[in-house]
């Protein structure tokens, strides 16, 4: 920001300065004047949420226990279920007994010698 | 608004103030502390004046005391941001609730003793108030106490309640922003 611009800036906040200081109210009167209290609710509103709270929460704890929970009639065992995918037989090939198992080469013979 | 008169010694020193020196030295920063005010509170008349009305109390009651660690204007306007955020809270607290909807027992602003007038501004001074409320709340604090206040950075961000070099950045931050949005504002 250029000086200029930095002075007009000041002018203006001065012109401001100058508009509210002459808009402010009389010192004596104001710190005399009745002191305003913040909008307070009255008893009967603040009783009125919190009914409204208990009844929301009510509400909440009816619906939580209408959840109903799997009736054991219908459900399922699943230890004595099974079910087998539908591309399994793509993983069955010839042989592959062999790479589910090691294999046994036979006992070695330490008497063996060559003749 | 004038320059302000010096302020007393006992302000400059921090030694105990009667409650008549602390009138004096309040109606002494008074001008400028409503324009601070309406800094505070979004430009709000009426809560502007609750705000700087609940400082003054505040201060002359005692609960708040200044201990001659800044300048008196820098912990009056420390006070008075503090104050105004208090009186926001409390006021508005329940009304953000969506529960408030239910209550039409509500205190309004009409019940509410205030000064009908709101503040009559100048257009440029109406655009330059806009430009400012759109920047975010700390840049627009600094900026008006620097500019508005003729207080120092340092001072600032006593005021503002952040470190020197927020404030700075802040300040840095605001100016260029400010300058951007005043000049798509002609």
């Amino acid at each position: 920001m250029s000086e200029d611009q930095e002075r007009e800036l000041r002018e203006r906040f001065a012109r401001l300065r100058h508009e509210e200081g002459g808009a402010a109210p009389e010192f004596g009167a104001l710190l005399r004047r009745p002191v305003n209290q913040p909008p307070r609710r009255a008893t009967g509103p603040r009783l009125t949420r919190l009914l409204l709270a208990a009844a929301v929460l009510a509400v909440i704890a009816v619906g939580l226990s209408r959840i109903r929970r799997p009736d054991p009639a219908y459900a399922i065992d699943l230890s004595s279920t099974s079910w087998h995918g539908p591309t399994d037989f793509l993983l069955v090939f010839p042989d592959d007994e062999s790479l589910r198992t090691v294999p046994r080469l036979g006992e070695l013979d330490l008497n063996w010698r060559t003749p | 608004m004038d320059p302000l008169p010096p302020p007393l010694t006992s302000v400059t020193t921090g030694a105990a103030m009667s409650r008549v020196d602390l009138e004096q030295e309040l109606e002494r920063l008074h001008p400028a502390a409503f324009g601070w005010a309406l800094a505070c509170c979004g430009g709000d008349r009426v809560a502007a004046e609750d705000a700087l009305q609940a400082t003054y109390l505040k201060i002359l009651d005692g609960r708040a005391v200044f201990e001659g660690r800044s300048t008196f204007m820098t912990w009056v306007f420390g006070v008075l941001r503090r104050t105004a955020a208090e009186e926001r809270r409390r006021g508005r607290g329940w009304e953000w609730g969506p529960l408030s909807l239910l209550s039409s027992h509500v205190a309004t602003g009409s019940d509410r003793h205030h000064s009908d007038a709101g503040v009559l501004r100048s257009e440029e001074s109406s655009a330059l108030l806009g430009a400012l409320s759109a920047l975010p709340a700390r840049q627009r604090e600094v900026l008006h106490l620097v500019f508005y206040q003729d207080l120092t950075i340092a001072e600032a961000a006593e005021v503002a309640g952040v470190g020197l070099g927020t404030a700075r950045t802040h300040y840095a931050r605001g100016k260029a922003a400010l300058r951007r949005l005043l000049e798509e504002l002609r």
